[in-house]
């Protein structure tokens, strides 16, 4: 390559996006580079600050914490300190929930919880033990006799789901090239195998380890502001979790399910040979031992590097040879619950955390 | 005769490093380890395997943020700088460890190995990697998806309808671009799904998406053939949950196979073991050791005993782990098919960096993998999502659920106490941009320039990274300056529009440095 061919390479493409290369430049044109540069950087740590409507934002952060943070327009920052200087301790900032399914216009005031919070810190979390589907919010102030002043009204969060889903129903599409979805009558005749094991569309019954569903327990909620400096995804946080999950009826948190130190970490799934209630224990000791103590760690990286030999599989479902009750063979033909079950034994161990 | 079918797709990602302003650039660096550890060695795993005529599908996804830096022809001239400094080290070091044979040959190889990659950057891909990607598409090899314009987390953004369809709008029209075909399927950042996000893509033409598994398990109603067949949302989209089996065998730090005794070790490099005086011509210019990519010990063990590396043992173990895969997907697939009323389908989604930076015989592990499955070791076939969906245009209708693959699977790594300041300011300038792009503003060929501007500077400010960095402790220092640089600059302009008091050489300078898009904008 020629010395021309060369430089035409390190040139941009697009006119659209005049390039200076320092390494490449002559010396005038570096210096002129440098102060383009220096330029451009001034002032990039100020962010300016807007003027709009008083808001207030509704964001899930998982199923049982909510972030919400608002902003003042200038004329109500204004009414806001004249209230307090009026008021005092009587002006009582909250924030108030409400369950929704549809839009905000049609709320029902009976289902919702009150948080009371700190105007200044600009944003709350909230904890919610049994979360609805979905929720929006007001904020406002109470001034005392009763009287609410609503200051702003937030979006509608749905809120994300904590297992799947009880509803059975079965619609299909057929979904081919750029062509709108049609709804086909019944479910696709595809395979040999169409009908051999699958379960009862008539399943009435939770599978074990059913979690509470919204509505099953009262609902309730604890809420904090972070202190400056202070992550909210710390052990702190992490503990109340914990103690709020025990609560809730999930299973293999609850104290009686004890670990089992004989069990192996990467024992497969539905082997078979354990009942139902001990396919959970494994799971939920599992799921326990990510914050495992180094022993219990050591423990589990012994027990895996003895499992690996190369000749023998992971997963092994075990339905062949082996004499099965009817509620495991159904529970392994379930897959959306295979699924949820093999996720929730390996969660975080391919997910991005850091 | 198939009983099943094995997905396999690599999301390769970076966020937009380039630093003109600088003259050496640590941030870079993750642009040149990447192409040296990863892109170029996965396009020579897929050269040879056309040329033994193997028959395969892959699946990749490429965010516009790294095939725009890929594209760039100053970074491409930076890599190739980098690579001649990287050539020197190793000529020096087989000259270092004469009288060491165990690392002398490993020297060696190192040496022949940049001199390999130089010349496969420089004169065979020309320095254009999208091409030589391309080149395979159009063989129908591999599948490529779209994905967001900067790698923006949309469940976060989805208050501001506008910014997430800005950000699937422009990432598949840069897709589009560069590949020279519109995509069928796209990747969500992070795999970060809401409905409004599904809605959208629906809208746009964009047929499927893979989501984490909780999104297939947990959507409405009950999906019957839980992650082993798409769902299709209510507007038509097709979503594809990702097996957790096939996942934790590959990617857990715990019990992957990257832990393997024999597999070279990641964080001993001779960076961190040899003089600063000998090392200082090849690290950052302020003496920063930065990993060489030469390193000379195997795991070994728990401890910080470390033995010398021995590619062939590694390389064997490599075939072994890819024949451990296959059994255990073969495992799965019987059963699976057993029970369903179709060909189970596994898909398989791993972020690209793993297979050579993280895990060096990752390319080599997935070179066998192909191959035993084209020999017809197992009774799998490699297939890609548009293929199933074509042989399978019938699937259950569920709507999917929230889900992302972070930490707990929502939104917890994009939003805590450490990163919750960004969102504010995001939301506000989505709202802006929905102003200036009203038509109302002055026109002008210097307004349209500030306008283009703007957008690059808001699709930065979007990216997902720098709330990732921040929360993860891990250059944060970083992530929140290039944050609050691109919002100033945003709301700089926004104002400056809104005006008619545009700074030209302001805006110069900021085209300069942020030229994202610049063929597009």
């Amino acid at each position: 390559m020629d010395k021309s061919q060369e430089e035409s390479k390190l040139l941009p493409r697009d006119s659209a996006s005049p390039d200076v290369i320092p390494d490449e430049a002559e010396s005038g044109e570096e210096l002129d580079a440098e102060e383009l540069y220096a330029r451009a950087q001034l002032e990039d740590d100020e962010i300016p600050g807007g003027d709009e409507e008083t808001k207030v934002v509704l964001l899930p952060v998982n199923p049982h914490l909510l972030y919400v943070y608002w902003e003042f327009s200038a004329r109500d920052l204004e009414e806001m300190s004249r209230v307090f200087s009026r008021l005092g301790p009587r002006a009582r900032p909250v924030l108030r929930f409400y369950e929704t399914q549809t839009n905000p216009d049609s709320l029902n005031s009976a289902s919702c919880l009150e948080v009371a919070i700190a105007l200044s810190a600009g944003k709350w979390y909230v904890r919610l033990e049994h979360p609805a589907d979905s929720y929006c919010l007001d904020l406002g102030i109470y001034l005392g006799q009763g009287s609410f002043r609503l200051l702003a009204r937030s979006n509608v969060a749905e809120i994300p789901k904590v297992c799947p889903s009880d509803k059975r129903e079965e619609r299909y599409f057929r979904v081919e090239g750029n062509q709108s979805p049609a709804e086909v009558v019944a479910a696709p005749a595809q395979g040999s195998s169409a009908s051999r094991s699958a379960p009862s569309e008539d399943k009435t019954q939770a599978p074990p380890g059913r979690l509470l569903r919204s509505g099953e327990a009262s609902r309730s909620a604890q809420a904090w502001v972070e202190p400056p400096g202070r992550e909210v995804n710390g052990p702190e946080h992490r503990g109340a979790w914990g103690s709020f999950i025990a609560s809730a009826g999930h299973p293999g948190e609850e104290a009686e399910l004890a670990v089992q130190p004989s069990a192996s970490y990467s024992r497969p799934l539905y082997d078979g040979s354990e009942d139902d209630g001990a396919i959970d224990r494994e799971l939920e000791r599992t799921r326990l031992s990510r914050g495992a103590p180094e022993e219990e760690t050591q423990r589990q990286l012994a027990e895996f590097s003895r499992q690996r030999s190369w000749d023998r599989a992971w997963w092994s479902p075990g339905v062949k040879d082996r004499e099965e009750s009817q509620a495991a063979a159904e529970l392994r033909t379930d897959l959306t619950d295979l699924s949820e079950r093999s996720f929730r034994a390996g969660l975080s161990s391919g997910q991005k955390s850091s | 005769m198939s009983t099943g079918y094995l997905s396999i797709i690599f999301h390769a990602h970076l966020p937009f490093v380039r630093h003109p302003e600088h003259q050496d650039s640590l941030e870079e660096n993750w642009l040149h380890e990447a192409l040296t550890e990863v892109y170029l060695p996965l396009l020579s795993v897929l050269e040879g395997l056309v040329e033994d005529g193997v028959d395969f599908r892959l699946t990749f996804s490429f965010t516009p943020t790294l095939l725009s830096m890929l594209l760039d022809p100053f970074l491409q001239s930076r890599y190739l700088q980098r690579t001649e400094r990287l050539i020197a080290l190793a000529e020096k070091e087989t000259e270092r460890t004469a009288q060491q044979p165990e690392f002398h040959r490993l020297a060696q190889l190192y040496h022949q190995r940049f001199l390999n990659l130089r010349d496969a950057f420089a004169n065979r891909y020309g320095r254009n990697l999208v091409e030589a990607f391309r080149k395979f598409q159009e063989l129908g090899k591999i599948e490529i998806l779209g994905s967001a314009a900067t790698h923006a987390y949309l469940p976060l953004l989805s208050l501001n309808p506008s910014a997430v369809r800005a950000q699937i709008q422009t990432g598949i029209a840069y897709g589009e671009q560069v590949f020279g075909r519109r995509p069928e399927g796209f990747w969500l950042p992070e795999c970060g799904y809401c409905p409004e996000v599904g809605r959208m893509l629906s809208e746009e033409g964009i047929r499927f998406t893979i989501l984490e598994t909780h999104g297939v398990t947990r959507a409405e109603p009950r999906p019957k053939q839980g992650v082993y067949a798409p769902i299709y949302s209510p507007s038509g989209l097709a979503a594809f949950g990702r097996d957790p089996e096939s996942s934790r065998q590959v990617w857990s730090s715990v019990e992957g196979y990257p832990g393997d005794y024999d597999y070279r070790d990641f964080y001993r490099d001779i960076a961190y073991d040899l003089d600063l005086d000998y090392l200082r011509p090849y690290i950052h210019r302020d003496g920063i050791r930065l990993d060489t990519g030469i390193k000379y010990y195997r795991v070994t063990g728990k401890t910080n005993h470390k033995e010398p590396y021995v590619p062939e043992r590694a390389e064997s173990k490599a075939e072994i782990h890819a024949g451990n895969f296959i059994l255990n997907r073969q495992r799965q697939v019987e059963y699976l098919a057993s029970v369903m009323d179709r060909k189970p389908l596994i898909v398989a989604p791993y972020d690209a960096e793993l297979f050579g930076h993280w895990w060096y015989e990752g390319p080599a592990w997935v070179n066998h993998l192909v191959r035993k499955i084209a020999s017809g070791e197992g009774s799998l076939r490699l297939i890609t999502l548009s293929e199933y969906l074509e042989e399978y245009p019938i699937n259950q209708v569920a709507a999917p659920a929230i889900s992302s693959w972070g930490y707990e699977g929502f939104n917890d790594v994009w939003l805590n106490g450490s990163n919750d300041w960004i969102y504010p300011h995001l939301h506000r300038a989505a709202r802006l941009m929905e102003k200036l792009s009203d038509g109302q503003c002055r026109p002008g060929p210097l307004a349209e320039r500030a306008l283009a501007q703007a957008r690059r500077e808001l699709f930065l400010a979007q990216a997902s990274d720098w709330a990732f960095m921040i929360n993860s402790g891990a250059m944060t220092e970083y992530a929140t300056r290039r944050t609050k640089r691109h919002l100033s600059r945003f709301f700089r302009l926004g104002e400056q529009i809104q005006n008619n008091a545009i700074d030209e050489s302001l805006l110069q300078g900021w085209e300069v440095q942020d030229n994202i898009f610049s063929s597009l904008l």
